[in-house]
This record gives C-alpha cells, structure tokens and sequence, in this order.
C-alpha cells in the first residue's frame, strides 16, 4: 500500500506552481505537440476535413489569445472529426477535451495574470504618489515633536516600501504584506529618528532643536535622506550615525570619517588577500572597485557637509556678535537713561547748583564789601535743595529724557543704523541736543550720518559676514536676513510714554519699565535664539 | 506567457517566503482568518469532489491548517476504512493510482563473472488503473477566489493591525 510516511499537503502559495498558473502554459506546450500528432492522424483520416492540423496548431500557438478561439476552433474540429470514423472520432475528442480544458485554464491564467499586472502597477503608481505625497504632507506638516516626525517617518517608509512587493501586488497581496512586515521596521525607524533627535539635542551640537527639524525636514522633502542610507549601507556605516554627521553633528562627523578609514582598509586588505590567493574575478574587482568609490563619496559628502556647517558656524557667530552689540546697544540706551533719569543725580545736581549759585552771591558779595579781609566763605550760607526745586527739576530731567527717547525712536525709524543709535546713546544727556537736532535733519544728511559712522568703525561681525558671503552666498543671505530682521525689529517703533503720571523716582521707574517692556518683545526674542541666559536675563526687569 | 506565469509563480512563493517573516503576531491573525475564510471551504470543496470507493474516508482525512498560507492536508495515521488502511496511506493511490512497475538492476557473481541483472518487482496494485486526482483541479477551480479571498484578508488584518496599532 501506498505510504509515503507523509500526508499530502498543499499550501496554495507555495504550491503555487502545481495549480493553474505556470500549469496552463506548461499544458499549452503539450497541446501543441498533442496537436500535431493529432493533426497528423487527422490529416491521415481525413485530408478534406474542416479542420486540419495546421488549423489546431495555429490555434494552439495563439498563445494568450487561446481562449475563445480555441474553444471555438475546438468545437469546429470536433463539429469536423464528428463525421470522420469511429478512431479519428476517439483521437479528436481527446483533442478537443485538452482544448477545452487548456481553454478554459489559459483564459483564466491569462486573466489572472493581466488582471494582477495592471493591479500591481496600479497599486505601485498609487504607493509611489502617496509616498511622494506623504514626504509632502510630513514635510509641510511638521509639528517640530519628535512624535510628528517619528509618525510621518513611519507613515512614508510604510508608503514607500509597500512599493516593494510587486509579487503579491498581483493578487493585491503585496501591499498589505509589504505593510505589515515593514511595521516593525517603522517602529524601529520611529525609535531612531526619535533618538537621534534626542541625541543631536542632548549633545548641544551644532545644531539646535529647530536647526535638526530644520535638517530632516529637508532630507526628507527632497528625497535625500534615502540616498544617505543608501550610501550609508554601501559603505557599511550605521545610517543613524551618517545622518548624524550629515545633518551636522561634529562628533559623528568625525566618527563616521574615522569609520570610513577602517572601511576602505578593510577593504583594500580583503581585496588584496584576494589578489594573493589569486581569486580575482571581474565581479569581485568590480565589487571592491564599487565599495571604494562608494566609501571615497561619503568622504566627499562629509567634506562638503563640514565646511558648510563650518560656514554655518561661522555665521552663527557673527549672528551671536551681531545679538551682543544688540544687547550692548540696549544696554546702553538704559545706561542712558539711566544716567538721564537717576533721582540721586538729579538731586545732586540740584544741589550742586544752588551751591555753585550761591557761591557766585557770596564772591559777588564778598567783592562789593569794602573790608578787603571779607572773602566769599564769610559770606556764603548754607543752601539746601526744597522738595519744590527738587521735583522741578526732576521734571525737568524726565521731560530731556522723554524728549530724548521720541527723538531716539524717531530716528530709529527714519533708518538710522543700530550703530549709529548706540553712539548717539552712549553719548547720553551731552548727546541729547545732537539727538534733538538730527530728528530735524533730512534723510539725504541722516543717509550721510549713517555712512559715516559706518566708515568710522564696521563693526568686526560686518566683515565676518561679509567674508562668509564672498564664500557661501546662501550662508551669507541667510545671515543677512537674521541682520535685516533683528534691525527691522530694533527699528519698530517703541511707543515710548508721552506724558509722565507721578513725579519723582515712581515716575522714573514707570518710564525705565515702559522702555524696557517696549523693546523685550522686540529685542529679548532675538537674544533668546543667539546669546547666553547670563547675558540677557539681566535686561527683563 | 510561459514566462509570466512563471514569474507569477515565484511571486506567489516569494510571498508565501515573506508570510514567514512576518512578526508572529501578524502572523497569527492571518493564520485565525485564513483557515476559516479560506482552508476551511477549500478542504469542504475537496472533500465533496472526491469520487470512488475511497471518497468517504478521504473527504474525513481531508483538513484545513491554520497557517498563514491557505494550507489543506489530506491524510493522518488515523484508520479510516475497514482494512485498517489510515488516510495517509490512501490519498497518494487514490490521486495517481497505483499498480505500477518497479524497476531494479543488481550485480549477481556468476561462474562467468559480474553480469547485471534486472528484476521487475509490481508495486502495490489496489490503485492500479483507478488513479482519479480530485484534490488539484479542485485547488485549481478555486484558484482566483482562494487568491482574492487570501488578498482581502491580508489586506483586513494589516489595516486592523496598523490602525490598532
């Protein structure tokens, strides 16, 4: 009896071959040759029959077309080999029982198969455009968490390696497969963008949160970052670790350098022993010739990537230059005012004029008297300063410093350069009528102004910027621009109080806090991106 | 076409490679709804297609696995018909008959020397002449449902997975 120690198990898929797919064009190859011995018999019993051998071979061949024809070209022979004997009649039912099963079977195989092809392009069109879309929509729609980017970095590797499974995509099979089966992969890719993120933050590199976002955001809308794990794999470095130094992270940087090294010495040594053991063939010099090219691109690449973030540094210094003489510039507008609004100086000062008055009575005094021993120390009494005098002239300061901040803001908003502010306000009060005199003066002699403060001293971060720009002009737009809107924001206007309501120190105090929560909105945001806590934390009151 | 079907073929195996690979538990939620959606009618189909004396304890010995793969096995050590003969032992006679010739060659010492013998041995001849393969063209009938069903399953589970998920 019949035991072959197993029972017998079919699993369609990977049977596949044993049902009706490669099965109807293996059958179809027999029916030809099946054919031609039956059209020769046919041939042989009758030459006037209708139908012939050459008819069912033609039929036979017709390949993809074989369904309708054949069962139609089965029928007439049967319809033909009916009128013929009994033995013909035998030979051409078997003929036609073969036509009609391989009709039937090549018709459906046929198709299944067109059927899945065009579903397989479709499906791969679609999944290419909905990762091209997604790379879009992630791109456009960072959220700037780590959890936005791990989402749409799993949504497009979802998309895209769906792409990958044409065989199942035939059956509509593929794309949920591929789906699945990348799941983990996703997840996995969440936890590493997610950490390399972290990392990249946690380092206090370079680049900063938004400087990371900033740089996946782009490797992902043009598509570069798959090109980076590609050349990532050809040279055997962690993809990880090569993003990292892609996107700027020193360390990693010099790591993957050190990593490549080892690569191509690895390979050298390997091709090298090959060469020794005289096993070189074409494919295997083709192979090393590949890897070295490849690890030789990812050293170019991460040149390239150093002297731009090289630049970028450099920037970001002048850029953090440029944000202390900001901050330097407002720390001498409130040094100025300070010194324009301090009630101790007022008060002294007060003093320090009725007592020079006084004494110019007593001298005037002294010299009118005829006893020539009087001199003006005899004769001076001693002055004091009356709260009314005082608070006039309190009043009187505080209208200087008010009119000195309007002519201030005045100017700034004419155009006036930051520079040229900060000198006018390190001059304080002395300074006070030049700044009166300039809000009066044109713009062709503040343009003059300007040029000439600017030719009296460019301030070093001016010529930074500018040796960047002669080297990277995209750098240097860039930093122009950060210049261009932290002086458009210094130039807002400041809406400084016009009218003072208490006398004295409350006032005083009133107007230093107005100024100050003037320009923190301004002015706080832009240190907040460039300068040190210590350095700005002094200027929030 | 030859070529395409043959490609459509490893498609089909690449897939069923690929089934393997997928986390168990994707694996065995497909593997629940396969076996009912798709092995389950399937071994039903194969089971009512038999014919002949064999036709009862084959349609018993005919079962559905549940794995990933539409998987139907015809067998098991179990006696299924009076003789004691167990499905195992029936399915492959009954499939592609029996009764067959067995050929074998020796080398026998004679006073001559070394000459070859052949011996023709008769395998076993209860299936002789009643080879009836019910179980293939069956699978082949349903080829195109079992594959869109199969599809639609994989697409069920995944989308359930990653939504869930």
């Amino acid at each position: 009896m019949a035991d072959k120690g197993r029972d017998l198990k079919v699993a369609i898929l990977s049977d596949a071959d044993k049902f009706d797919l490669t099965a109807p064009a293996d059958d179809l190859d027999k029916l030809g040759s099946n054919a031609q011995d039956a059209g020769r018999d046919l041939d042989d019993l009758a030459r006037d029959a209708g139908t012939t051998a050459g008819d069912l071979n033609r039929l036979a061949r017709a390949g993809h077309d074989v369904g309708d024809d054949v069962e139609r070209g089965a029928r007439d022979a049967g319809d033909a080999v009916d009128k013929l004997g009994t033995d013909a009649k035998s030979a051409a039912a078997k003929v036609e029982g073969s036509f009609r099963d391989i009709a039937q079977a090549a018709k459906r195989g046929g198709q299944d198969v067109d059927a899945g092809a065009d579903k397989a392009r479709r499906s791969i069109d679609d999944m290419g455009e909905e990762g091209q879309g997604t790379a879009r929509e992630m791109a456009a729609s960072f959220d700037g968490t780590a959890d936005g980017i791990s989402d749409a970095m799993q949504e497009a590797a979802t998309n895209v390696l769906a792409a990958l499974g044409p065989i199942g995509a035939a059956v509509g099979v593929g794309a949920g497969v591929a789906i699945g089966f990348i799941r983990g992969q996703a997840d996995k890719a969440r936890e590493a963008v997610g950490e390399l993120v972290g990392e990249l933050i946690d380092a206090g590199g370079r680049l900063d949160r938004q400087g990371v976002l900033a740089q996946l955001r782009k490797f992902a809308e043009d598509g570069t970052i798959t090109d980076l794990a590609a050349e990532a794999r050809a040279g055997k470095v962690d993809i990880g670790e090569y993003l990292r130094a892609m996107s700027g992270d020193s360390d990693a940087l010099s790591r993957v350098r050190q990593q490549l090294v080892e690569n191509r010495k690895a390979v050298e040594a390997e091709s090298d022993a090959r060469r020794a053991a005289n096993m070189v063939t074409t494919d295997s010099a083709h192979a090393t010739q590949d890897q070295i090219l490849a690890l030789v691109n990812m050293g170019d690449n991460l040149d390239e990537t150093a002297e731009r973030y090289g630049l970028a540094a450099d920037a970001a210094g002048a850029y953090t230059d440029a944000a202390g003489l900001n901050a330097e510039a407002v720390a001498n507008f409130t040094q100025a005012l300070d010194d324009f609004a301090d009630p101790a100086t007022v008060y002294s000062d007060t003093l320090a004029g009725l007592e020079e008055k006084e004494r110019a009575r007593a001298t005037a005094a002294a010299e009118a008297t005829e006893d020539t021993t009087d001199s003006w120390e005899d004769l001076v009494k001693d002055v004091d300063v009356s709260v009314d005098g005082y608070l006039d002239a309190l009043e009187e300061t505080v209208k200087a410093q008010e009119e000195w901040a309007g002519n201030m803001t005045t100017l700034a908003r004419r155009g006036v350069d930051q520079g040229v502010l900060e000198q006018l306000a390190r001059m304080g009060p002395e300074g006070a009528p030049l700044v009166a005199k300039l809000t009066d003066a044109s713009d062709a002699e503040l343009k003059r102004m300007n040029d000439l403060f600017r030719r009296q001293g460019t301030a070093a971060a001016t010529s930074t910027a500018e040796s960047i720009a002669a080297g990277a002009p995209a750098i240097a737009r860039e930093v122009q621009e950060i210049r261009e809107d932290a002086k458009r924001r210094l130039s807002n206007p400041v809406n400084l109080p016009t009218t003072i309501t208490g006398p004295g120190g409350a006032a005083i105090a009133a107007v230093r806090r107005d100024v100050m929560n003037n320009l923190r909105p301004v002015v706080i945001p832009t240190m907040l991106q460039a300068v040190p806590t210590s350095t700005w934390s002094r200027f929030i009151p | 076409m030859a070529d395409d079907l043959d490609a459509f073929a490893r498609a089909c195996r690449d897939t069923s490679r690929q089934l393997r690979r997928l986390p168990r538990e994707l694996r065995a939620a497909l593997s629940s709804e396969v076996q009912p959606r798709v092995a389950v009618p399937l071994a039903a189909k194969i089971a009512n297609a038999y014919a002949g004396p064999w036709a009862a304890p084959l349609a018993a010995s005919t079962k559905a696995r549940k794995l990933a793969d539409p998987t139907v096995v015809i067998g098991g050590r179990r006696r299924v018909v009076s003789g004691g003969a167990s499905g195992r032992q029936l399915v492959y006679g009954a499939t592609w008959g029996g009764g067959g010739v067995r050929v074998s060659t020796v080398t026998r010492r004679t006073r001559n020397g070394g000459r070859p013998a052949t011996y023709k041995a008769k395998t076993t001849r209860q299936f002789r002449g009643k080879a009836n393969d019910r179980i293939f063209p069956t699978i082949r009938a349903n080829g195109v449902w079992i594959l869109d069903e199969f599809a639609d399953i994989v697409d069920d589970v995944i989308r359930k997975g990653v939504t869930n998920g």
